[in-house]
């Protein structure tokens, strides 16, 4: 018997898990999708109530709700889906069910990482689209429709030729590096896993300004800051990126590492 | 066979179990008795893998419990005091579970529902404590494993379920099955537990086939006190006593009895099962 990894036996826990996740989250993430819908509502019978007139534009409505489903499904969906697995009676099931750790992390992975925003962005811009359609003047064009204008942004922030931002990858590492902060802190901490986590990285924050303080001083940040700036926007998006990259990348990998090494080291 | 070697385990600095030696044959169901806290639950979760010896080893067919690697998973099962009651039907529950144990029968786990009269269309969230421990008994044995582990199986259950309790594990668990059982209701289990291990602070007191007890013990239900009586209690018409059995006679162990005794004579008794 493969004791690492088995196709198989993977298969049926990722089914397992699936269920699972949706059995905890699949209503949460529900009304996570259907927030444009809600928000759309509210702010239309808000401005009837106090304005006597509906609002023609409802694009920063819209803007804002995609944060708040995010930021909701980001900061609930990992202690919901796997808090259990630090639970004194729940816990004991998910750490003695025959699957190797590798195959219960794997799946952890798919689930948060893949099947998660996919699920969200597709009922939220299934909403978005709907409510686009059955209501063209007010609500305006659908999330969707507005891709193009971002393309135009992305043209617009061109400061010289050559540079660009990409949206896309940032909006995926965001995700996943946001994500996996919460799942450690998830498979961490036994109880109010959302606020300890939170907790734990506004302090890791401090620590850490203060130990760049105390390596780097006011004078050789600005001199850095000043020579950065001379250099030209190029070489700032250049260092900007490159200095992004390697937090996100550093970030996954300890929380990834780190939820692996809890996963196989739970005791209960 | 699980070999567990000079164990030991603490919580914190209070340490529970210490030099514990002990080995775990098939076909038999072992009654780990003890007082409170002197570490019957931890040795289970030991013997799971739910956490990892301090000192000393545990070897399940040469393999570390902790590791928790899905070849040793598979083989074993561990039912805990306190169960988790997710929102699923029994039914549904059993099955998408039961998948991953090699010889899993849901077949099995429906018929011993039905022996223990549990609704197996029920959600296990609205279940009674004694119909969820019903409920995880029956997929316990349905997973037809070589290491079953059981914490107190018979609390919360209702007096016609304890001896359904007793039925079906007899009857359900193959040959090769061993079985450890921790308990303090030891009349629910009086006549199906074979060997007796009994466990105190940082020592086992006792491990011996029921057999090996009476051969050396002898449990008298008289009316008049024995002078080398180990342990004497006075019961409606008279006395159940244990003393050394130097006469041979056969004797129906009385574990409460034996687990006074046990207690009131610890290197009596050890001495008297030296070389068992």
């Amino acid at each position: 018997m493969n004791n690492v990894f088995s196709i198989k036996r993977f298969s049926s826990y990722f089914l397992y898990d699936l269920r699972n996740a949706w059995r905890n989250f699949g209503l949460s993430l529900l009304v996570c999708g259907f927030i444009p819908l809600i928000a759309y509502f509210l702010v239309q019978l808000f401005s009837y109530i106090f304005e006597g007139s509906f609002i023609n534009d409802a694009t920063a409505v819209r803007i804002t709700s995609l944060t708040i489903a995010l930021m909701i499904v980001i900061l609930v969906a990992p202690s919901k889906i796997y808090g259990h697995v630090t639970d004194r009676r729940a816990g004991k099931n998910f750490a003695l069910l025959p699957a190797s750790v590798t195959e219960k992390f794997v799946s952890m992975m798919l689930v948060l990482l893949l099947v998660l925003p996919v699920c969200l962005l597709v009922i939220f811009c299934s909403t978005d689209l709907l409510l686009s359609v059955l209501f063209p003047s007010n609500y305006g064009e659908s999330l969707i429709g507005l891709l193009p204008q971002l393309q135009e942004f992305n043209r617009e922030m061109v400061m010289e030729e050559g540079v660009q931002i990409n949206f896309l990858g940032i909006a995926v590492s965001s995700w996943v590096s946001s994500i996996l902060v919460m799942l450690l802190g998830a498979v961490c901490f036994k109880k109010a896993k959302v606020a300890k986590t939170i907790l734990a990285l506004i302090l890791i924050s401090i620590v850490f300004g203060i130990l760049t303080g105390f390596f780097f001083d006011a004078d050789y940040l600005e001199d850095l800051t000043e020579k950065v700036y001379n250099a030209g926007p190029l070489y700032i998006v250049s260092a900007l990126n490159w200095f992004y990259s390697i937090m996100q990348a550093l970030q996954i990998a300890i929380c990834a590492g780190g939820t692996f090494y809890r996963l196989k080291t739970i005791k209960l | 066979m699980i070999k567990v070697h000079d164990l030991a385990f603490s919580y914190s600095n209070t340490e529970v179990l210490k030099h514990i030696s002990l080995e775990i044959l098939p076909g038999k169901i072992y009654g780990l008795l003890g007082e409170n806290g002197v570490g019957k639950t931890t040795l289970l979760t030991l013997l799971a893998g739910l956490k990892k010896p301090q000192q000393g080893s545990i070897l399940a067919d040469s393999q570390n419990p902790y590791s928790r690697k899905p070849e040793y998973l598979t083989d074993m099962y561990f039912l805990p005091d306190e169960l988790a009651a997710p929102t699923d039907r029994a039914i549904s529950w059993a099955r998408s579970n039961g998948k991953f144990w090699k010889n899993y029968s849901q077949q099995m786990f429906e018929e011993i529902m039905s022996l223990f009269e549990t609704d197996a269309n029920a959600r296990l969230s609205t279940m009674s404590t004694g119909q969820l421990k019903k409920t995880y008994i029956s997929f316990a044995l349905a997973c037809r494993v070589k290491y079953l582990f059981m914490d107190e199986p018979t609390n919360g259950l209702d007096i016609p379920s304890k001896a359904q309790f007793r039925s079906v594990l007899l009857k359900y668990t193959g040959e090769e099955t061993a079985i450890v059982i921790s308990t303090h209701q030891v009349r629910d289990l009086e006549n199906i537990i074979d060997p007796i291990v009994i466990l105190d602070k940082q020592d086992v007191l006792l491990n011996a086939s029921v057999e090996q007890i009476t051969s050396k013990l002898f449990f008298d239900y008289g009316t008049s006190l024995h002078p080398e009586s180990l342990y004497s209690e006075q019961l409606p018409g008279g006395f159940v006593q244990v003393y050394p059995n130097t006469l041979s006679q056969d004797s129906k162990i009385n574990i409460e009895a034996l687990f006074n005794a046990v207690h009131k004579n610890k290197d009596a008794v050890k001495a008297l099962f030296l070389n068992c």
